[in-house]
């Protein structure tokens, strides 16, 4: 057998490396483009009457230039102040729930798992609610200033502790079964309804206008002071995780194959499941929970560009800015009155579930 | 060069591995044979470092197998499971490629593909390479395996060793061949190759050193001329056979005699 690699063979695999390559970056390029476009019409689209000559005024003042057209303060206004905000809280957290979809899957080896069926959500829910409902109770008089981040806190921790004992579970012998823990998933998401519905049957009023939301999934809270917040978190918290797309590679092929491939196995589950937890449950402690683009988003994505990691990460991250940009313009135009952004998502993602189901079934278990 | 020391291993009460020592040299072929349920492949778990011992120690290259960095420990021994669980859908040619990992962090270089590439041809597969890995037969997906094994052993890193769980359990006769011709071929370049196999002629053709696990223990440890007799194939394997000499290439053939149920 010859040892040395013949110039045709090297470099027919090359080019089809290069091809490959070429599509994924094109549809990266495509898909931001898409996202662009969308924001801006995220701008100028609402209610009141402001068009993208008043978006191009603004932006033009805000760098330093006159604008050519006189704006008007209300409509200077309701650009910056609400929709800018607004449509930056929708691509960041539709990035960030896609790319915590992408971990979980690659984590669990499986494209159904996803951040809302291993418990995330539903911690991170009632960890809110508990906090809505119980927080001026449980919380000392000291702490009730920070009573802003006190929510998101709980969210974040009660996330932890059910993703946390779901895995715990679900780990048999260092081995993580995919059945067991789903199903503890399910038992888990049951008893936290049970909860949920003693903090919904205790509360008042306002407290229960605030757990209705956790149910929607809306994005009308966003203000400035929120995304200062949260933006620096989530994006570091994505950069944490998207560092880990080679190991997650190896990861695919079974954990013993990635420990054999000097993969510390231990720590890479561990650094997952917490910065996942953490940005899922700051992203839904805002906003409430908004289901199916953790699973979508990456798959979609997977369909297009392949399962590799360095490429599913950012592309699905487009991907999900997108969809809850869109989905965002939806809820806002579909009905007079606004709709919650996440029956929108839920409307597009259920059947997109739904059809990957049906999909597996007829492939004969392969996942695409 | 790979070395256990008292390798003792229980699941519940059922002991498993009750004391295994044994030690494959650089340059060596190691074979290990055993009935179903010897415990094989919870020594070879054990060796490459995926099941913790109960009792006793693991060396490679005379250190500890807990003393490893797992990154060091992958540049200079590579793992071949038994059966891939990998469902998602990449190319034959990413998968040989994340046997470069542990050497480029996932960045592959040209010299990464060069390497793919002639692995992929030395297990005949190179024509699978842009087909998508899930769909290939038990077989493909094996040498595919095997292939990502070899490129994980090209480097500078020495010496090298080699752990295969029943590499050739899926392959038709022509490729249980040719993948252990490789085996061997590497263990000439000074790898260390330990290497689980049911076949005692495969053992015979290829090894430099046969054990028999039988019942959590070493029943025989040594060349094949001394592993390799009727009485203790009789006694491990519980079947009759006449061992020979091949008159030319000086190697064991077993043949098998009838057994009566």
């Amino acid at each position: 057998m010859s040892e040395i690699v013949t110039t045709t063979e090297y470099g027919e695999a090359l080019s089809s490396v290069q091809t490959r390559k070429h599509k994924t970056k094109l549809i990266h390029l495509g898909l931001a483009v898409a996202l662009v476009c969308c924001f801006s019409f995220a701008l100028i689209f609402g209610s009141s009457s402001t068009g993208l000559k008043e978006l191009v005024g603004t932006f033009m003042e805000y760098i330093g230039l006159e604008s050519p057209w006189t704006l008007q303060d209300n409509q200077k206004f309701i650009i910056t102040e609400l929709r800018l905000p607004r449509a930056l809280l929708s691509i960041f957290i539709g990035g960030c729930l896609a790319i915590g979809g992408v971990a979980m899957q690659g984590l669990f080896r499986n494209p159904l798992a996803a951040p809302g069926i291993l418990g995330v959500n539903s911690g991170a829910a009632l960890g809110a609610a508990m906090m809505i409902v119980l927080g001026n109770a449980i919380l000392p008089e000291s702490l009730t200033q920070y009573a802003f981040y006190s929510v998101p806190a709980g969210a974040f921790l009660c996330a932890l502790v059910i993703t946390g004992l779901i895995v715990k579970v679900g780990t048999v012998g260092g081995r993580t079964n995919i059945f067991i823990l789903l199903l503890t998933g399910v038992a888990l998401q049951a008893i936290i309804g049970a909860v949920m519905g003693l903090l919904t049957y205790i509360s008042d009023d306002q407290q229960l206008r605030s757990l209705t939301f956790w149910t929607m999934g809306d994005l009308g809270v966003a203000g400035w002071k929120e995304l200062a917040f949260i933006i620096p978190i989530l994006s570091f918290c994505c950069f944490m995780i998207m560092r880990k797309a080679g190991a997650l590679n190896l990861f695919l092929l079974g954990e013993a194959e990635a420990h054999h491939l000097g993969i510390d196995v231990q720590k890479l589950k561990k650094s997952l499941i917490i910065w996942t937890a953490l940005a899922i449950s700051l992203a839904v402690s805002f906003t409430g929970s908004i289901g199916f683009i953790g699973l979508a988003a990456p798959h979609l994505v997977r369909l297009m560009t392949g399962p590799d990691h360095k490429t599913l990460f950012p592309g699905a991250c487009l991907m999900g800015a997108l969809i809850l940009c869109v989905s965002d313009i939806l809820s806002r135009s579909v009905a007079t009155a606004e709709i919650p952004v996440g029956i929108i998502t839920s409307f597009i993602g259920a059947p997109v579930f739904l059809w990957l189901l049906i999909m597996q079934r007829k492939g004969g278990g392969s996942f695409a | 060069m790979l070395k256990t020391e008292s390798i003792k291993f229980a699941r519940g009460s059922r002991e498993i591995l009750k004391g295994i020592d044994l030690e494959v040299a650089n340059g060596e072929v190691m074979a290990l044979l055993g009935p179903n349920g010897a415990g094989k492949s919870t020594l070879i778990k054990i060796m490459s470092g995926e099941l913790a011992p109960d009792f006793g120690s693991i060396f490679i290259n005379d250190k500890k197998l807990a003393d490893w960095n797992p990154l060091n420990l992958a540049k200079h021994r590579a793992v071949m499971p038994q059966k891939s669980s990998l469902s998602f859908d990449f190319k034959v040619l990413d998968v040989v490629l994340m046997g470069r990992t542990p050497f480029n962090q996932g960045w592959d270089s040209k010299n990464d593909l060069e390497i793919a590439i002639k692995c992929l041809r030395e297990v005949e597969c190179l024509h699978l390479k842009d087909r998508s890995f899930p769909t290939l037969s038990g077989g493909e997906q094996q040498r595919v395996s095997f292939a990502r094994v070899l490129a994980q052993l090209q480097s500078e890193d020495q010496p090298k060793n080699l752990l295969l769980d029943e590499p050739v359990s899926s392959l038709d006769p022509e490729h249980q061949l040719k993948t252990l011709e490789l085996a061997r071929q590497r263990a000439d370049q000074g790898v260390a190759v330990f290497v689980i196999l049911h076949d005692l002629n495969m053992a015979a053709t290829f090894a430099d050193k046969v054990a028999f696990l039988h019942d959590g223990q070493l029943k025989a440890f040594d060349t094949p001329q001394k592993v390799l007799t009727p009485v203790n194939i009789r006694e491990v394997f519980n079947i009759n056979v006449d061992v020979h000499t091949h008159e030319q290439s000086r190697k064991l053939l077993i043949t098998n005699a009838r057994v009566a149920i």
